[in-house]
C-alpha cells in the first residue's frame, strides 16, 4: 500500500497513529562506559575487552566521566531542564549471551536527561515537535555472530556507552518518525558525541505504533519495531505495521488486542514477528550498588551549547530566506557543511543565494578542505555583485580548496571582463539584431536569452550571464523614447484586459517557443544507453519528468516511451535562457543533445537503469510545452476516475496504467500467433448487422436510407462465425468488438473486446483442449512467475451448483457447500421446515478451526455474514460451533440437539469448528451461501492472491425455466445436445426437457468466467427442436435464426466453437479492479466517454436525415 | 598476643629462618588439610616468591615489614592464574583472569599468599558447610564447626597454618568465624578497602577483612591494603593508622551496648552472662557503660537477608555457564541457562538467588526490597544517633555457641538467626573488630563510620582489659 494512500485510509476511518521511540546513539568517547578499554571499532573480535566489560567475577565498574559530559551536551541541545541533579545507576535483568553480566547498567530512577523537546521541518517546510520522555545513559552489549552450528561472542563493543532517547508516544505520522529520527542523528553529529553512523550500528531506533480513534487518549496495544538502522526501513516497517493494525481495524471493527513485538533484521531488510501477547519482561530493575550517585549540577552548568547552530535553527534560516526544506537538510546533514553556510550566511545575509552557489561550486565532500570560510564568502560577494561569473568563481574556489594560499583577487582581475567590454558588445549586438530587441522592448523578455549569447560569443565566457541580460534589458529601454511610452501604456492597457479575462476564465498561458519541426528528433532511446555509451553524442527526445533547479546547475528526467527516465545536466553556463528553462513544467516534451557521462559516485540511483550516467546537455530544444497537469502522472491511479478519463492521453503516461496497455498488446499477439500456427484464419465480421430479439439489448444505427429500418450493432459474431463454418473455412477467429446496450451496472461497458474462435470438425474435448493450451501460454510466456497457475479442474455445472452454490466457482479455496436438506427436513422449526416443504433445499458450509486461522469467528464476523446472506435473500444464518464438550448454536433448541448432531456427524465438523447453514429456494440458497462462501474466503484469508484455479465447467443443462415458468435456453439456442440426450431433445416432453445436457462448456476463472462456448447444433432439425422445446413455433424459429436454419441446409459441417472475454481476462491476469483499467479509451461506469464527449447530442438536422424524431424527456 | 608479622620479620630479618623454610613450612601444615581449610595450595608460586625474599636477603637488602610474610586468601578473591572456585562446582575449574586490588597490594607489599582457602560456597552460609570441598572443622574442637562463611581463612589463623588471612565479610562473614576460632577478624568501614576483584556477595555490604592473632597485626594488614580504588567507585581515601596511636584511648569514655538484643530468647545465658561481666570490667577502667535500644533481631535479619538475597541473585545472575563456568548443554538456551544454574549451585546458594530474584520481581519489589532499602536507611539514621552519645558500641559476636558440624544444615532459618548481632553493623557500614576475648565467641567492637582507628585503639585497650 502507498503510504499517502494508507494516510488517507486513517483518514477515512477518523484514525490517527500514535507513534514513540526509543533512539540508541553510541557516544565517542575515547573509553567505554565503565572500564579503560578503547572505544573503538575492531575487525578483530574481542580485541578491546577487559575483565570488567567481559563480565568476569569479582569486577566493578567505574563511571566514564566523559560519556556523562556528552550526554550533558545533548540534554543541552533538547533544552532539558535537568531536573535530577543526582543521577543515579540501576541495573536491568536479562539473560541472554550478548550481556555478559546478564546485567545491564542503565538508568532507571534518575536519568540524566529527564525532559526534552526536539522541532523539526518535514520535507514540505511545515514544522512539528517531539517532546521526549527522558535520555539515559547505558552501556551496550556485545555483538552475536551466529554459526551454522555455533554462536560467537565479540565484546568489543560490550559496554560501549550509549544514550537512550525516549519519546512521548506524541508522533502522529509514519514519515515524522523518520524526520526526528535524522534530527536525532544530525544533532548528535552536530554537538559531536557521536558519529552516529547507522551502518556501523552507532545510531538505531526501536519504535511502538498503534492506532487509536482521533480525539480520544487511548493507548491501544502496540507493535514494537525493534533494531531499525534505517530512516527508509523505518518508514517502510512502519507502513506495513500499520496497515496490519488497520486490516484488523477495518475486519474486527475493533483495534488490535496483542502487543506484537517484530525485529527488523538488519541482513535480511525485513521485519520478523518476535512474538505476540508479549507481556513486559520482568527487569528486576535494581539499584546499582557499585556506583555512587553523581551530582552533575556544576557540570550541568558549566556546558553550554548554542541551540543557534543545531540543524533545526539552520534550516529556519534557509528555508525562509527561500531554500527548499530537502536543500536545506542538505546542509544540516553535515556539521562542517551547517558551519560554512552559517559563517558565509553571517556576512552575506542571503541564505538562498549562498545555498545554490555552495551547492553548485563545492562538492559534498570538499567542504572540510574549506581553510577560510571568509575567503568563501568574499568571493560569493563578489559573484552576488555581478563582478565575477560563475566560471571564474567555480575555478577560483577549486583552486582555493586545491590550496589555500591560491590567491584569488589577482586570478579575478585577470580574469574578469571590464563593465565597458560587456556594454559595448550588447550595445553591438543590439545594433546588429535590432528586430529581437524590439521585440524584447515590446515585452517579450524571453528573448533577451538570445542576445545573451550572442554577446558570451563575442566577450567570451569570462562575464555573468545575469550582468549582461540586466546590461541588455537596460540598453533596449534606453534606447527606446517616445514609442516606449505608448507602447508601455497599450501593453498596461492589454495587462489590464488580461486580468479581466483571467479572471473569468484563468486559463493558462503558455509562452512562446520558436516552432521546431525537424528530421530526425533522436539518436537513440533511452532504453538504448548504458555505461558503454559513455562520452557519445546523443539526442534523445521524450518528456520532462521532472525539473530539480540546483541554481547554476539543474536536472531534468527525461523519459520517452521506452519507458525510462534519464537524468540531463544543464549548467546556466552553457545556457543563457537557463532560468527560463528552470520554469519547464513536466510533462513538456523536448529534445536534448550532449555527451554522456559518468555521474558523481554519490548522485548514483541504483534505481534506474542509467543510474550511474547522465547527459551533459549541450543543446536543449523544447518541442512543445505541457500547461499545468490536471493531475501528477505518478498519483494517476489515485486521482479521481472522471479526471482521469476527461485526460486520458496524459493518464496512459502513466507507468502502471501504460504496463496494462502493453501486455494487453503481447496477450493478443501471442493469440493470434498462436492460432495462426494452428490454422485459423482471422476475418472481420460486419459491425452494422441485423438485430436477433433474443439476449441483450442491442444499440441500433437508423438507415438514412430506409426511413424507419435500422442496423444493429453486434452482441458477438455468433451467427456470422456459424456461417463461416458453413463457408467452409473450417477455423475461424477474430478479436471482435462486441456491443449491448445495458443499463449501466458496475463493472460493464456498452463495447468490449471478444476472443472468437469457430472450428469445424472439432469434438467439445478438442476445443477444450485447444484453449487449455492458449491459455496456459499466456499465463506462462506473458506472466511467468507473476502467477501459480494450476492446473485446469473440470468441473460438471451440477457438481459447481452442489459445492460452490454458484457456475463459476472460485477454486481457490475450499469451504465447499453440502446439501443437507435430508437430515433436517423433520424439524419442526418453521424456518427451516417451511421452505422445505416449497421445494427449497438446505446447505451447509464447515469451516474448519484451522480455516478460522486457530481462532474462533468473532460475534461480529458472525453479523456481517448474517448480513450479507440477508442481502442475498435469505431469512437469517444459522451456525454450530463444535465445542470440546458441546455443540453451541443460538438456534439448538429450535432445532433440537438431535438434528443439531446429524449435521455436525454429516459434515464431519470436528472440535472448533463451526457449520453455518440456511433453507431457501434452491436458486436463493446457493446465491446467498455463494455470497457468503466468497466473504470467507476473503475475511479468513483463505485466497492465495498469486494463484490462478482456471477450471473447465461443463454438463449445463440446455434449458432452464424462467420466471414465467417456460423454458428458455440457458447459453444460446445454437447447442448441440450431449449425445445421450439427442433422442429426448427431439421428443421434447416436457419432464425430460430440463434434464437434458448440453455439449456447452465455460471457461472459468478465480470466480470469474472468461469464456464459454459449445458444439453447434449443425442439423436444421436439431435446431428446430431447441425452438420447439422452448415452445416457440417454425415460423418464431425462422424469423430469428432463419438465414441459419436455411444455411444449414446445404452441407454444413459438424462445427463449435468459443468466445473469451478479452477485457475481463486482463483484467484478472493485471490484478486490477475494474475491465476499464484494460481499456484504452474506457467508458465511464454509465457509458459515457468523457474525453469526446460521447454520447452527445447531434444537429436536428443530422438527426432529421437518419429519419428520428427525438422524444424529448421531461 | 605479640605481633606474629613483626615477630617472623625479624626472624628473617636475622636470619634465624629462611623464608623459604618459612613458607615451607607452613604449606607442610596446610597440605595435611586437617581441618578441611583448603580449596587450593599455591605451592610453586609462593616458594619462588620466597626464593626471591632470601636472595633479597642474601644480598643484604631491606625488607619490607610484610615481605616474604606467608598469608592465606579466601576463595573468593582474585589471584590471576590461581583456581578461584568460590567453594562451588560452578567455579570448580575457574581461574583468575586478574588479581584483586587487596591482594596485589598485600603482593606489592611483598606477603606470599600460599593458599586459596575453604569459605562457603559464594560467601553463602554461617557454618562453612556450604561447599564442595567439605565442610571446616573448628580450630579448637574438630567436630564443631568453623563459622562461616570465611571459616577456612578463621581456622588457618588459628593454628598458624597462616600468620594472616584476608576474608570476606557481608554479614559477619570475617567476625563471626573469628569468634568461634578464637582469633582478630576485622570488617574494615565498607569502602576503606577496595572490592575490586572480590567475588561479590552483596555488593552494598561487601567489605574485604584481614584475620589474624593480634591487634597489631589487623592493624598491619588493614593499613597495607586499605586506600581508594579508581576501580572501586565506592573506596574513599583514608589514612593510615600509626602504630602509636592504638595506644592513644583516651578518646573513649563511654560504651554503649543494645540491651534489647541480649533479653532475646535465643540467646545462650553464657555468652550473656560473659558479655555482662566485660562490660562490668570496662565500666571498672572509669569508661561510662550505657544500655541502648535497637532494632529486635527478626527486623535486622530479614532485613539483611532480603537486601543481601536481592544483590547475590543480581551478582550471580552473570553465571550461566556461556562465557565461563561449568556450562552444560541443552536442547536450547533458556534449558542450558537452567541446568547449568541448577546443577551448578548449592541448595543454600539456590535458596538466596530464588528469594533475591522473588524480592526484585513486579508486584513484590515495592512491598519488600525497597521496604528494606526504607528500613535500612532508618538504620543508619539509629547508628548515628547512637553514636552521639557514645564512642564506641560493644556486642557478642553470636548469640549461640558454635553448632556441632551438619546440625546448622538442618535448620536454615536458624542459621540466619544466629546473624542477628553481625548483619546491623553490615548495614550500618561500620567499622567492626571481633576480639577473642570477653565470651566464648569473642566480643565485637564497633565505632563510627570511618573511625577504623578508633576500632583498634579499643581493642588494644580489651587486650590489657580482658
Amino acid at each position: 500500500m502507498e503510504l499517502d494512500y494508507l494516510n488517507d485510509l486513517l483518514d477515512k476511518h477518523d484514525l490517527e497513529l500514535v507513534i514513540g521511540l526509543e533512539t540508541h546513539v553510541r557516544l565517542n568517547t575515547k573509553t567505554k562506559l565503565f572500564c579503560a578499554c578503547p572505544n573503538e571499532e575492531s575487525d578483530t573480535p574481542n580485541t578491546n575487552i577487559c575483565a570488567v566489560c567481559t563480565g568476569q567475577m569479582g569486577v566493578l565498574p567505574a563511571i566514564n566521566k566523559e560519556a556523562i559530559t556528552k550526554a550533558i551536551y545533548f540534554g543541552k541541545a533538547v533544552e532539558s531542564t535537568f531536573s535530577n541533579p543526582v543521577i543515579s545507576w540501576d541495573r536491568k535483568h536479562y539473560e541472554y549471551p550478548d550481556n555478559p553480566k546478564n546485567i545491564q547498567i542503565t538508568q532507571f530512577h534518575n536519568p540524566i536527561i529527564p525532559n526534552g523537546e526536539i522541532a523539526c521541518f518535514r520535507k514540505d517546510g511545515s514544522q512539528f515537535s517531539v517532546s521526549l520522555t527522558q535520555v539515559h545513559i547505558e552501556e551496550d552489549a556485545a555483538k552475536l555472530m551466529h554459526e551454522k552450528d555455533v554462536s560467537l561472542v565479540d565484546f568489543n563493543k560490550a559496554g560501549v556507552p550509549l544514550i537512550e532517547i525516549v519519546t512521548d508516544p506524541c508522533v502522529r505520522n509514519i514519515e515524522d518518525a523518520a524526520t526526528y529520527a535524522q534530527y536525532v542523528q544530525r544533532i548528535v553529529q552536530s554537538i559531536g558525541i557521536s558519529a552516529a553512523n547507522l551502518e556501523k550500528g552507532e545510531f538505531k531506533s526501536d519504535v511502538s505504533v498503534s492506532l487509536r480513534k482521533r480525539h480520544t487518549q487511548a493507548l491501544n496495544p502496540r507493535t514494537e519495531i525493534k533494531n531499525l538502522n534505517s530512516f527508509k526501513f523505518m518508514v517502510e516497517s512502519l507502513k506495513e505495521e500499520v496497515e496490519k493494525q488497520l486490516n484488523y481495524y477495518l475486519e474486527h471493527d475493533a483495534f488490535r488486542p496483542d502487543q506484537t513485538t517484530v525485529l527488523w533484521d538488519e541482513d535480511l531488510k525485513q521485519t520478523k514477528t518476535m512474538r505476540k501477547k508479549e507481556y513486559e519482561a520482568d527487569y528486576r530493575f535494581i539499584s546499582e550498588p557499585d556506583l555512587p550517585f553523581v551530582d552533575i549540577s556544576q557540570a550541568v552548568d558549566a556546558i553550554e551549547v548554542d541551540v543557534a547552530t543545531l540543524p533545526f535553527a539552520i534550516e529556519s534560516i534557509l528555508i525562509k530566506g527561500g531554500v527548499v526544506p530537502q536543500d536545506a537538510k542538505f546542509f544540516t546533514a553535515d556539521s562542517v557543511r551547517s558551519k560554512t553556510f552559517m559563517d558565509i550566511n553571517s556576512i552575506l545575509n542571503d541564505p538562498l543565494f549562498i545555498a545554490r552557489t555552495l551547492v553548485n561550486v563545492i562538492p559534498a565532500d570538499d567542504y572540510p578542505k574549506i581553510a577560510d570560510t571568509g575567503v568563501i564568502a568574499d568571493i560569493f560577494a563578489q559573484f552576488k555583485d555581478g563582478k565575477v561569473n560563475n566560471v571564474l568563481v567555480q575555478k577560483a574556489i577549486s583552486e582555493y580548496l586545491a590550496d589555500a594560499n591560491f590567491d584569488y583577487q589577482t586570478y579575478f582581475k585577470e580574469n574578469s571582463i571590464s563593465e565597458d567590454k560587456i556594454a559595448d558588445a550588447v550595445n553591438t549586438v543590439i545594433e546588429q539584431n535590432q528586430a529581437i530587441a524590439a521585440d524584447i522592448k515590446a515585452g517579450n523578455q524571453g528573448k533577451a536569452g538570445i542576445l545573451v549569447g550572442k554577446v558570451i560569443a563575442i566577450i567570451g565566457k569570462g562575464a555573468s550571464g545575469k550582468v549582461i541580460r540586466e546590461a541588455i534589458l537596460s540598453a533596449v529601454d534606453a534606447s527606446g523614447d517616445t514609442n516606449n511610452a505608448s507602447a508601455n501604456a497599450s501593453e498596461k492597457a492589454r495587462a489590464a484586459k488580461g486580468e479581466k479575462q483571467s479572471a473569468k476564465q484563468e486559463e493558462e498561458k503558455l509562452p512562446d517557443t520558436p516552432l521546431i519541426v525537424k528530421e530526425h528528433y533522436r539518436t537513440h532511446k533511452i532504453s538504448e544507453l548504458s555505461e558503454q555509451s559513455i562520452s557519445q553524442e546523443v539526442t534523445l527526445s521524450g518528456w520532462v519528468a521532472s525539473v530539480r533547479d540546483h541554481g547554476d546547475l539543474m536536472f531534468i528526467d527525461l523519459r520517452d516511451s521506452s519507458y525510462q527516465i534519464f537524468q540531463v545536466r544543464l549548467s546556466r553556463e552553457s545556457f543563457p535562457n537557463f532560468d527560463e528553462l528552470v520554469t519547464l513544467k513536466a510533462e513538456s516534451v523536448i529534445a536534448a543533445t550532449g555527451v554522456v557521462v559518468q555521474r558523481r559516485e554519490d548522485d548514483y540511483n541504483p534505481g534506474l537503469p542509467t543510474g550511474t550516467i547522465e547527459l551533459k546537455t549541450s543543446k536543449l530544444e523544447i518541442l512543445n510545452l505541457a500547461k499545468s497537469l490536471p493531475f501528477e502522472i505518478a498519483r494517476a491511479t489515485k486521482t479521481s476516475e472522471n479526471i482521469r478519463f476527461q485526460h486520458k492521453y496524459l493518464d496512459h503516461r502513466n507507468k502502471e496504467v501504460r504496463k496494462v496497455i502493453v501486455d494487453r498488446h503481447r496477450v493478443i499477439k501471442l493469440i493470434r500467433d498462436m492460432l495462426d500456427e494452428e490454422g485459423f484464419l482471422e476475418m472481420e465480421t460486419p459491425i452494422l448487422s441485423a438485430g436477433t430479439d433474443e439476449g441483450a439489448r442491442e444499440f441500433i444505427v437508423p438507415s438514412r436510407k430506409e426511413a424507419g429500418a435500422f442496423y444493429t450493432l453486434p452482441q458477438a459474431p455468433q451467427q456470422f462465425k456459424q456461417m463461416i463454418m458453413v463457408s467452409g473455412y473450417e477455423k475461424y477467429f477474430q478479436v471482435a468488438r462486441c456491443f449491448r446496450d445495458e443499463d449501466s451496472r458496475g463493472d460493464r461497458q456498452p463495447e468490449f473486446t471478444q476472443l472468437d474462435i469457430e472450428m469445424a470438425y472439432a469434438s467439445m474435448q478438442d476445443i477444450i483442449d485447444l484453449n487449455t493450451k492458449m491459455f496456459n501460454t499466456v499465463v506462462r510466456k506473458i506472466y511467468g512467475k507473476k502467477w501459480k497457475l494450476h492446473d485446469f479442474a473440470v468441473i460438471t455445472y451440477k457438481e459447481a451448483m452442489d459445492k460452490y452454490g454458484c457456475d463459476r466457482p472460485d477454486l481457490r479455496f475450499g469451504l465447499q457447500m453440502q446439501d443437507i436438506t435430508d437430515i433436517v427436513k423433520d424439524t419442526s422449526f418453521q424456518v427451516f421446515s417451511k421452505p422445505i416443504e416449497q421445494g427449497g433445499i438446505v446447505k451447509c458450509i464447515k469451516v474448519s478451526a484451522e480455516e478460522q486461522g486457530g481462532k474462533r469467528l468473532s460475534k461480529g464476523q458472525i453479523e456481517n455474514l448474517t448480513a450479507l446472506a440477508q442481502q442475498n435473500g435469505l431469512g437469517g444464518l444459522a451456525y454450530i460451533f463444535v465445542n470440546e464438550n458441546d455443540l453451541q448454536s443460538p438456534i439448538i433448541k429450535f432445532l433440537g440437539e438431535d438434528i443439531a448432531e446429524k449435521i455436525i456427524a454429516a459434515s464431519k465438523a470436528q472440535v472448533g469448528d463451526v457449520v453455518f447453514f440456511s433453507a431457501a429456494s434452491y436458486a436463493v440458497a446457493n446465491k446467498a451461501l455463494d455470497a457468503v462462501r466468497q466473504e470467507l474466503g476473503k475475511m479468513l484469508k483463505l485466497i492465495d492472491p498469486k494463484a490462478l484455479r482456471p477450471a473447465w465447467v461443463v454438463d449445463f443443462p440446455m434449458f432452464e425455466k424462467t420466471d414465467e415458468g417456460r423454458w428458455t435456453f440457458t447459453h444460446n439456442p445454437f447447442s448441440m445436445p450431449a449425445i445421450a440426450d439427442i433422442e429426448k431433445h427431439m421428443n421434447g416432453k416436457e419432464e425430460e426437457i430440463g434434464s437434458i445436457i448440453a455439449q456447452q462448456y465455460d471457461l472459468v476463472l478465480n470466480g470469474y468466467e472468461i469464456g464459454g462456448g459449445s458444439v453447434r447444433a449443425h442439423k436444421p432439425e436439431i435446431l428446430e427442436a431447441t425452438y420447439k422445446n422452448m415452445g416457440y413455433n417454425k415460423e418464431d424459429m425462422l424469423k430469428s435464426v432463419g438465414t441459419l436454419y436455411k444455411a444449414f441446409h446445404y452441407g454444413a459441417p459438424p462445427h463449435g466453437g468459443i468466445a473469451w472475454g478479452i477485457d475481463r481476462l486482463m483484467m484478472l491476469l493485471g490484478k486490477k479492479n475494474s475491465i476499464r483499467e484494460v481499456m484504452v479509451f474506457p467508458k465511464t461506469g454509465t457509458s459515457e466517454d468523457l474525453l469526446f464527449n460521447a454520447p452527445s447530442l447531434l444537429s436536428d438536422k443530422k438527426v432529421e436525415e437518419m429519419n428520428v424524431k427525438i422524444i424529448k424527456k421531461q | 598476643m605479640q605481633s606474629q608479622i613483626k615477630y617472623i620479620h625479624q626472624q628473617l630479618v636475622d636470619k634465624q629462618i629462611s623464608c623459604v623454610d618459612l613458607v615451607q613450612q607452613r604449606l607442610d601444615r596446610l597440605k595435611q588439610n586437617t581441618h578441611g581449610s583448603v580449596n587450593t595450595l599455591l605451592e610453586a608460586d609462593a616458594l619462588k616468591r620466597a626464593q626471591a625474599v632470601d636472595a633479597k636477603l642474601a644480598n643484604g637488602e631491606s625488607i619490607g615489614l610484610l615481605e616474604g610474610i606467608p598469608f592465606g586468601v579466601k576463595d573468593v578473591f582474585m589471584l590471576q592464574g590461581t583456581h578461584t572456585t568460590a567453594s562451588s562446582a560452578f567455579l570448580k575449574d575457574y581461574k583468575s583472569a586478574y588479581t584483586a586490588s587487596a591482594i596485589q597490594k598485600l603482593l606489592d607489599a611483598g606477603a606470599i599468599p600460599i593458599v586459596k582457602e575453604n569459605c562457603d560456597s559464594f560467601g553463602h552460609g554461617s557454618s562453612n558447610e556450604n561447599s564442595i570441598f567439605g565442610a571446616v572443622q573448628n580450630a579448637k574442637d574438630s567436630e564443631l564447626v568453623a563459622g562461616g562463611s570465611s571459616g577456612g581463612s578463621a581456622v588457618n589463623v588459628a593454628k598458624d597454618f597462616t600468620v594472616f588471612s584476608i576474608g570476606g565479610d557481608t554479614g559477619g562473614s570475617v567476625r563471626q568465624p573469628a569468634g568461634y576460632n578464637g582469633v582478630y577478624g576485622l570488617k574494615p568501614t565498607y569502602g576503606r578497602i577496595s572490592r575490586y576483584g572480590l567475588m561479590a556477595y552483596a555488593s552494598s555490604t561487601d567489605c574485604v577483612g584481614p584475620l589474624a592473632k593480634s591487634v597489631e597485626d589487623i592493624r598491619i594488614v588493614l593499613n597495607a591494603i586499605s586506600g581508594k580504588d579508581v576501580k572501586d567507585q565506592t573506596t574513599y581515601k583514608s589514612s593510615q593508622i600509626d602504630e602509636g596511636a592504638l595506644e592513644n584511648t583516651a578518646g573513649i569514655k563511654t560504651v554503649g551496648y543494645f540491651k534489647n538484643l541480649l533479653d532475646n530468647e535465643g540467646m545462650d545465658p553464657s555468652i550473656k552472662a560473659d558479655f555482662m561481666s566485660a562490660l562490668e570490667q570496662i565500666k571498672a577502667k572509669g569508661i561510662e557503660v550505657k544500655a541502648l535500644d535497637f532494632m529486635d533481631a527478626d527486623t535486622l535479619v530479614s532485613t539483611y537477608y532480603i537486601l543481601a538475597m536481592a544483590e547475590t541473585a543480581s551478582n550471580l545472575s552473570r553465571l550461566d555457564g556461556t562465557n565461563y563456568g561449568n556450562r552444560i548443554g541443552a536442547e536450547n538456551l533458556i534449558e542450558s541457562y537452567a541446568v547449568t544454574r541448577s546443577n551448578n549451585f548449592s541448595e543454600e546458594t539456590k535458596r538466596r538467588v530464588v528469594g533475591g530474584n522473588q524480592v526484585l520481581s513486579q508486584g513484590f519489589s515495592d512491598e519488600i526490597y525497597l521496604k528494606s532499602l526504607a528500613i535500612r536507611d532508618q538504620l543508619t539514621a539509629d547508628f548515628e544517633r547512637f553514636f552521639d552519645d557514645v564512642d564506641i558500641l560493644l556486642s557478642p559476636v553470636t548469640p549461640g555457641l558454635p553448632p556441632k558440624v551438619g546440625d546448622s544444615l538442618k535448620d536454615p532459618l536458624a542459621m540466619y538467626l544466629s546473624d542477628a548481632f553481625t548483619v546491623g553493623f553490615s548495614l550500618g557500614q561500620l567499622p567492626t573488630l571481633t576480639v577473642p576475648q570477653g565470651t566464648a565467641t569473642g566480643i565485637q567492637i564497633t565505632a563510627a563510620k570511618t573511625d577504623d582507628e578508633r576500632v583498634l585503639q579499643f581493642a588494644h585497650l580489651l587486650e590489657e582489659t580482658l
